[in-house]
């Protein structure tokens, strides 16, 4: 197992939305304009087991978590793309934990839909994973800005400004 | 007035705003001429009558289908007892939020920096300081945001 992985494509594709990502790291952070669709992605990958016309393209299987039901998400999930949209539990110290323990252990990757700077030091946090082999880290932020064309959706990385 | 808190939660805020509207959402809401500038800037969307919405993705909708911004600046305008939390609004909320800071008192929460218009005027509840442009809400934000954390 390695922190660095291949990189996960995630495409969707249904009669009026379109949505298309790599995933380059174990935790992905987006944000974006209100309205732009990116609950729209849930919904879209919620309701996609039961619709015939909605597809999910990836390598893991992906799935919608909340604060509900995120421990056994995390610990009991393996091979998985994990979403979580706007949850407050990304916030708590044992989401944190439960990160570091699982994410590589069981090839899990998570996107974020979430602008606050708890979510952007999570994904510097787990980036910073101590393995057997020293402190590993990664000077780039995987912190993306969700666009849209109104049926085409996509990531951009973010570009901070002050 | 705008009113910004950068601190923890408390307990008069709202922060499930997409669920929490859902919930609370009145349909005499969308008579407002507001509410509808609102949905109308952020979602782009047009209040036809009562609750039924004119959307350019959607088609026809009700006020659930709103982005949790557009709700949030609703829960602003509709509910302004309350704190709402501004993290769930993108920085496309946040012209209306302005001009909406300068008709009544309203009260956000943010944990995150948006960029917000040049223009933009707001006090910062933890130190009292009064803010009329961009620069100077950021430099406010910032130091606030390090000196509680």
């Amino acid at each position: 197992m390695t922190l660095l992985k291949n990189t996960i494509g995630l495409d969707i594709v249904s009669p009026n939305y379109e949505f298309s990502c790599e995933l380059h790291r174990r935790i992905t952070v987006v944000h974006g304009e209100s309205g732009i669709g990116k609950s729209t992605l849930v919904e879209q990958i919620e309701v996609s087991n039961n619709s015939p016309d909605i597809r999910v393209k990836c390598e893991l299987h992906v799935f919608v978590s909340n604060s509900q039901s995120w421990q056994s998400a995390l610990q009991g999930a393996r091979d998985s793309v994990i979403i979580f949209d706007d949850e407050r539990c990304t916030e708590d110290k044992e989401f944190v934990k439960a990160c570091k323990e699982n994410l590589v252990k069981n090839n899990l990757y998570l996107i974020l839909i979430d602008r606050s700077e708890k979510a952007q030091d999570l994904e510097r946090v787990v980036s910073s994973i101590k393995m057997k082999y020293g402190m590993f880290s990664i000077a780039t932020r995987e912190v993306y800005n969700f666009k849209s064309d109104g049926i085409r959706h996509w990531l951009e990385r973010d570009e901070v400004e002050i | 007035m705008l009113y910004v808190s950068v601190g923890d939660f408390t307990e008069d805020c709202v922060i499930d705003v997409a669920r929490y509207f859902n919930i609370v959402k009145r349909p005499e809401w969308f008579d407002d001429e507001f509410v509808r500038l609102a949905i109308r800037e952020i979602d782009k969307s047009e209040v036809i009558e009562g609750e039924f919405i004119k959307s350019p993705v959607f088609g026809a909708m009700a006020p659930e289908r709103l982005s949790s911004g557009c709700k949030a600046v609703i829960l602003l305008r509709k509910m302004s007892h309350y704190i709402v939390y501004g993290t769930r609004c993108g920085d496309n909320c946040y012209p209306i939020i302005n001009e909406l800071g300068k008709i009544q008192d309203i009260r956000i929460l943010l944990h995150h920096c948006p960029k917000m218009p040049e223009d933009i005027r707001a006090t910062f509840v933890e130190s009292g300081e009064e803010v009329n442009n961009r620069h100077d809400f950021v430099e406010e934000y910032y130091r606030l945001r390090h000196s509680l954390t």
